[in-house]
């Protein structure tokens, strides 16, 4: 029997789902080993009973490149640039991130000044080369690079996104010179103006190569020997790609993690014909949360290794902020209650774990008010204990003058809201309104915060999906192979020629041909093109679709139409009279990978609870008689009134007085506010 | 946005409530947060959606700040003065539902022209119950000047100057106030597409603010505003009572109004600590310029509440609370409470941290919390012709960064806006695709910051090549004044601004090529194709003794080539190896001593 499998290889837990041929599933979730990731994923096959050799389909999500920046742990990096340009990475934007802290110190980027190398070149702004690239000088550029031992170059010169000859010139040289290291040039990997952003990302993307590609190399010959295959790897925007194509551009690796659950309540949202979502993952120690609007997460292009420091990369709009189980409260200067981001992590973890952990988090708030019962193990093999528990929020209280309950309810209180905020915030990013939007919840936690998420949100409606625990692998064994595409060419109304713009598209999607080829697909990606308007003076696009073919005038005032539509939407206000601005061209391929398809559940009677417990509601006025079900247990069209509980190895829900769920075809459970 | 039913609060709410208070107050300071992110979205200008030149708050009845999003320093003295002007002038009772109020003007609590006001009165049951309001940059409002920096005399050659004014009412434009605006400023569409971002972002938090009061009540709304506010002024209190009481004086000069050659003028600053409260005196300041570097009050007390929370813990809520324990006393009629009609743009661009340096200077006397001199200039050139994509007119103000002042416990940052600004620099790329010019070079300017046991950060230099005629104006300081040291730390070099027309190779000043009376102040000097601009702008002084600093930091530089081996061992008396590559230790310690003894 052939087997898929996802395996999420996490900061503390490496997440395995695997489903076969017949629908059957399996699942493992062990600890991570940070000093060879592979081990914890061979270790997940182990533990899931499956044979490594029925492996044809194995997509792996990592955290590597994530980490190797927020260490910095990789090695050093040279950078040849425009004459004139090479503190670009110095002097960065020129801004703070507090308008008040005398005491900041601005953060580094990855290249020594002295590897920042000029070379006399130049185009200009309309991509034509004003002074010709100095061979000689880029020669010398190299063998200073090669003397310092240097293995990582990026090549990023000004005005290279609308003509890469010097660029792609400069990388033969290196390629002939100096074989041995590894390059990026700033035309390949963001071809987008800015050049701060631009070198940054280029920098971030080959500071990541040479690690990186050992890295990928030896997971291909552990699956090679073990006799499993088809290995792919998580992308930053949520697709799929090979292993090839990870170590050319290995920049699209990052924050690929929390990109599985999106993607995963996407394709659940397919399945249930809900197609606009915001997601709430609440982990151990952090919150993340993205949009999906008509069946499309929002994105975003760039994120940040710290303040300053910009990674330009076509990603989800994944927001995190740090709350979750495991997140601390506290009491600040004033006497006023917090909660987090400091985390009890998984060691000592919250006091109920009875591990010597004695300041109390989310979780141990959850078990005082009985919304976690002890009778039941975290994660399937996690005691929880009460006492703990309740003694640290206990004594938190003490000193609030509150009553143990109240303080557990307050944690809770302060924890949901800060969520809330973030969520908040990424709907008004958009102009978007986030009561029309269904929560998709998951997570450890996310199932138990859900809820009342929702009512401070004023949204009526939450899914609860299967397998809220690995969520995040669910989503990477449903990807599809996705890949972006972007040319940047700044077109002022008056001067579009459509066939300009129609020769743009048609490079783009011969990239995307040849990607897909690599990519092992017989058959041509499905593409959908996109052009980034702007008014004329605005510093901002919003991106709309264009449709594909031949590029006309008529195309593209259909599209300048559909942009005042969304200007409107979005903003309140548009200028259809105003002269206007294309910026870039963007072209999305995708082509279907998984074949996966997930078993229906089937239907049948509610079971009995497995036991009554007592959970606190503050709007109730105390603690409620409230059954607790088993989420193994429940059939489709079982429907549970609020207040109940339904536990799982690695998840707990909670349904509040007044909410009911309804579990639906594929076992997802389905919450609404009566 | 009509009024609202009075409805009865929909949830039990207790003003005590220490958890309620926490969600409340996270809720109000996202609200103007999200007031920040939807003017970013939604603005027309470089100024607010890259430079991000605005403030946003929530105000309470009493026209007290409640809450701000991450404020422009600039706006945080001013905007609290700026809007209960505004109110007393408008009066509540005369304000209705849909109605937003509009103001910019120096004489009334503002802080200079440009900075403009949008003020929203939150309506619940027919009654005000709070404010939302907005302070933001426009870039140019008419006058004399593009973009209004240079070397104006008096306030009518600065721009349009508005009392507070109702620009929308029963929530449609006045039509009349927005075509008089637009007739006075050279790009009226920006000016118009700002407005309205503005506006929105009042009516949004406008929601936001009567949704809480639906929740909770009007009644526990009011009670908890005054708890949080509470709360900022308990702990300002609490970090200045740690402070030893007495009185500290410093005094600063500030080069050149622009108008008056070669003429310095002396700010006094004497900071007095009484138990938990500040009172910061500019008495002895000198009589106002006649050139445009006078500071309004609102601006003096920006850069005075700047610096005072520059000091104290980062992490105290700015409200109306924390605002309190501070008092000002600045003379009218002085550089630092300019009166009508004295020109006062440049007081909140280059004067404000200059003031803050000289504050900083005084608080030096007693805590080891301060810093020394920063470069001390935004670097405000403002362009104006005709945009090289489009052929429009387009005004451009240009801001660059410098080096941050050394503190005791780092070196200075390089590279950074003023501290009464937090502007994002224009990407060379973005310059030349939209305006007439190509960047010859933007590179640290190596030797630019004062030397000490920490060093001040670096200054950077940036060379223009004009493509098509264009004008230029400037309001730049630091020309002649050197950023200062502090603790025997080391002052650091000047800005320097120059020009090079295209026939020639040599560098001269604006006064040297073209007759202006100061090089660094100066309105509407003609550029043709070729002539170059060079601006470098200043590091930050030094703090302490250079023979203190750490000789692995002086390595660093060395390696960075910021410094070469030979001005490590004669600034430092740090001796590199021949390699360059470490430090000898024992030939370091025997010259620093020698240049300790040279020195005493």
């Amino acid at each position: 029997m052939k087997m898929s499998i996802a395996v999420d290889t996490g900061g503390t837990f490496s997440d395995l789902i695997g489903i076969d041929g017949n629908g059957e599933l399996a699942f493992a979730k062990t600890l991570t080993t940070p000093d060879d990731p592979s081990r914890g994923i061979f270790e997940a096959i182990r533990k899931a009973g499956i044979d490594a050799r029925a492996i044809d389909y194995f997509v792996h999500g990592s955290t590597v490149a994530t980490n190797m920046l927020i260490e910095r742990s990789g090695g050093r990096v040279g950078l040849i640039t425009t004459k004139g340009f090479r503190d670009v990475l110095r002097i960065q934007r020129i801004v703070r991130p507090d308008s008040f802290d005398l005491h900041w110190v601005k953060p580094r980027h990855l290249v020594e000044r002295s590897l920042s190398l000029e070379v006399t070149e130049r185009i200009g702004a309309h991509g034509e080369e004003t002074e010709p690239l100095d061979e000689d000088g880029v020669r010398d550029a190299i063998a200073t690079l090669k003397r310092e031992g240097v293995r990582a170059i990026a090549v990023s010169y000004l005005f290279s996104f609308l003509n890469p000859s010097h660029e792609r010139r400069t990388q033969e040289l290196i390629e002939e010179i100096y074989p041995e290291a590894h390059v990026s040039i700033s035309s390949d990997v963001f071809p987008q103006w800015r050049e701060y952003e631009r070198t940054s990302t280029t920098v971030i993307d080959v500071y990541l190569k040479p690690r990186i590609d050992t890295y990928l190399t030896g997971l291909e010959r552990q699956v090679e020997r073990s006799g499993a295959g088809g290995l792919l790897i998580m992308r930053s925007n949520g697709g799929v790609m090979t292993t090839a194509s990870a170590k050319r551009r290995p920049v699209t690796l990052i924050q690929s993690g929390p990109a599985g659950g999106v993607i995963a309540s996407l394709e659940i949202g397919r399945l249930m014909g809900i197609d606009t979502i915001m997601t709430a993952d609440v982990g151990g120690t952090s919150f993340d949360t993205c949009l999906i609007s008509d069946s499309a997460p929002t994105t975003t292009s760039s994120t940040e290794l710290e303040f300053g420091i910009p990674i330009a990369n076509p990603m989800l709009d994944i927001r995190s902020i740090g709350a979750g189980g495991g997140s601390k409260a506290w009491i600040d200067s004033a006497g006023l209650l917090k909660v987090g981001p400091a985390s009890a992590g998984a060691d000592p973890g919250p006091a109920c774990y009875g591990r010597g952990g004695s300041d109390p988090t989310s979780t141990d708030a959850n078990v005082v008010l009985g919304r976690i019962d002890p009778a039941f193990k975290l994660g399937g093999d996690v005691e929880v204990l009460r006492e703990p528990a309740a003694d640290a929020v206990g004594k938190l209280g003490e000193r609030l003058g509150f009553e143990r309950e109240r303080t557990a309810a307050g944690i809770l209180e302060i924890m949901n809201n800060g969520m809330a905020e973030a969520m908040r915030l990424l709907t008004i990013d958009r102009g978007l309104d986030p009561r029309e939007f269904t929560l998709v919840a998951f997570g450890g936690a996310g199932p138990l915060h859900a809820a009342d998420l929702a009512s401070l949100l004023g949204m009526r409606r939450v899914v609860v999906p299967i397998y809220p625990g690995v969520f995040s692998a669910l989503g990477a064994l449903l990807a599809d192979a996705r890949f972006d595409y972007v040319k940047s060419r700044i077109t002022f109304s008056e001067n579009i020629d459509p066939d300009v713009i129609g020769q743009d598209f048609a490079e783009l999607e011969e990239r995307a041909a040849a990607d897909f080829e690599r990519e092992g697909f017989a058959d041509p990606p499905r593409i959908v093109r996109s052009v980034d308007f702007r008014y004329y003076g605005q510093n901002w696009e919003l991106e709309v679709q264009i449709p594909g073919g031949e590029v006309t005038m008529q195309s593209i005032e259909e599209s300048r139409r559909r942009f005042d539509a969304e200007h409107e939407r979005q903003f309140g206000w548009n200028f259809p009279e105003s002269d206007y601005e294309l910026v870039n061209f963007r072209v999305t391929a995708v082509a279907t990978r998984s074949t996966v398809e997930l078993p229906e559940l089937e239907s049948g009677r509610l079971p009995q609870p497995a036991r009554m417990g007592n959970a606190y509601f503050h709007d109730a006025g105390g603690y409620v008689a409230t059954p607790i079900y088993r989420r193994g247990e429940l059939l489709a069209g079982n429907e549970i009134e609020g207040p109940a509980i339904v536990v799982e190895d690695d998840a707990t829900t909670l349904v509040p007085p007044e909410w009911t769920a309804r579990v639906e075809g594929y076992g997802n459970m389905i919450m609404e506010l009566a | 946005m009509a009024a609202v039913s009075a409805n009865q609060p929909r949830v039990r709410a207790d003003v005590d409530d220490p958890i309620l208070l926490e969600v409340v107050r996270n809720y109000l300071i996202s609200t103007c947060e999200e007031m920040g992110a939807a003017m970013m979205r939604t603005s027309y200008s470089t100024m607010f959606n890259e430079a991000r030149d605005f403030s946003c708050g929530i105000f309470d009845k009493a026209g007290e700040m409640v809450a701000m999003g991450d404020f422009c320093p600039a706006h945080i003295g001013a905007i609290v003065h700026t809007v209960e002007w505004a109110i007393k002038e408008v009066g509540p009772e005369n304000m209705e539902p849909g109605d937003v109020i509009l103001h910019n003007d120096p004489y009334r609590g503002g802080c200079h022209l440009p900075e403009f006001l949008t003020l929203k009165p939150c309506f619940h049951d027919g009654k005000v119950v709070a404010y939302a309001a907005n302070i933001a940059h426009m870039t140019d409002i008419g006058g004399m000047v593009p973009a209004a920096f240079g070397d104006t005399r008096n306030i009518f050659q600065e721009g349009i100057r508005l009392p507070p004014i109702k620009i929308y009412r029963q929530d449609r434009e006045v039509e009349d106030i927005f075509n008089i605006i637009a007739s006075n400023v050279r790009t009226p569409e920006v000016s118009r597409g700002d407005l309205k971002a503005m506006v929105g972002s009042t009516y949004l938090a406008e929601r936001r603010v009567i949704e809480l009061i639906e929740r909770y009540g009007v009644d526990v709304f009011n009670g908890l505003a005054e708890r949080i506010k509470d709360i900022s002024e308990l702990l300002v209190r609490r970090a200045i009572s740690q402070m030893p009481d007495g009185e500290y004086t410093a005094v600063g000069y500030l080069e050149d109004d622009g108008v008056v050659r070669d003429k310095r003028y002396k700010f006094v600053v004497t900071v007095v600590i009484r138990g938990d409260e500040i009172i910061v005196d500019y008495t002895g300041s000198d009589p106002q310029a006649q050139g445009a570097i006078n500071q309004s009050f609102g601006t003096t007390a920006s850069a005075t509440y700047a610096t005072i929370f520059h000091m104290i813990d980062e992490g105290i809520a700015k409200n109306g609370g924390a605002y309190r324990p501070i008092s000002i006393v600045a003379p009218p009629g002085t550089v630092v409470n300019v009166n009508y009609p004295g020109s006062c743009v440049g007081g909140n661009s280059d004067t404000y941290p200059n003031t803050m340096d000289v504050l900083f200077a005084a608080f030096a006397q007693f805590s080891d919390r301060s810093t020394a001199a920063d470069g001390g200039t935004s670097g405000l050139l403002g362009f104006y012709g005709n945009s090289a994509d489009s052929g429009h007119p387009f005004v451009l103000l240009h801001i660059e960064g410098m080096g941050w002042g050394a503190r005791a416990d780092s070196d200075g940052n390089d590279a950074i806006v003023t501290k009464n600004g937090n502007c994002l620099n224009s990407p060379c790329e973005v310059f030349e695709v939209r305006y007439p010019v190509r960047i010859e070079s933007y590179r640290i300017a190596e030797r630019s910051p004062g030397v000490g046991r920490h060093r001040g950060g670096y200054g950077v230099e940036r060379i223009w090549r004009c493509l098509a005629p264009s004008t230029v104006s400037a309001h730049l300081n630091r020309l002649m004044v050197q950023p200062w040291g502090i603790k025997g730390g080391r002052p650091a070099n000047n800005t320097a601004l120059l020009f090079q027309r295209a026939s020639e190779t040599e560098w001269k000043t604006a006064h040297e090529l073209f007759g202006t009376l100061s090089s660094g102040k100066f309105s509407n000097i003609q550029l043709m194709p070729g002539d170059q601009i060079l601006l470098r702008t200043p590091g930050g002084g030094g703090y302490g003794d250079p023979l203190d600093r750490d000789p692995g930091n002086v390595r660093r530089d060395v390696l960075d080539g910021l410094i070469d081996s030979a001005g490590a061992a004669d600034v430092y008396g740090v001796v590199m190896d021949a390699d360059r590559e470490s430090v000898d230790a024992e030939a370091t310690a025997r010259l620093r001593e020698a240049m300790a003894d040279a020195a005493s």
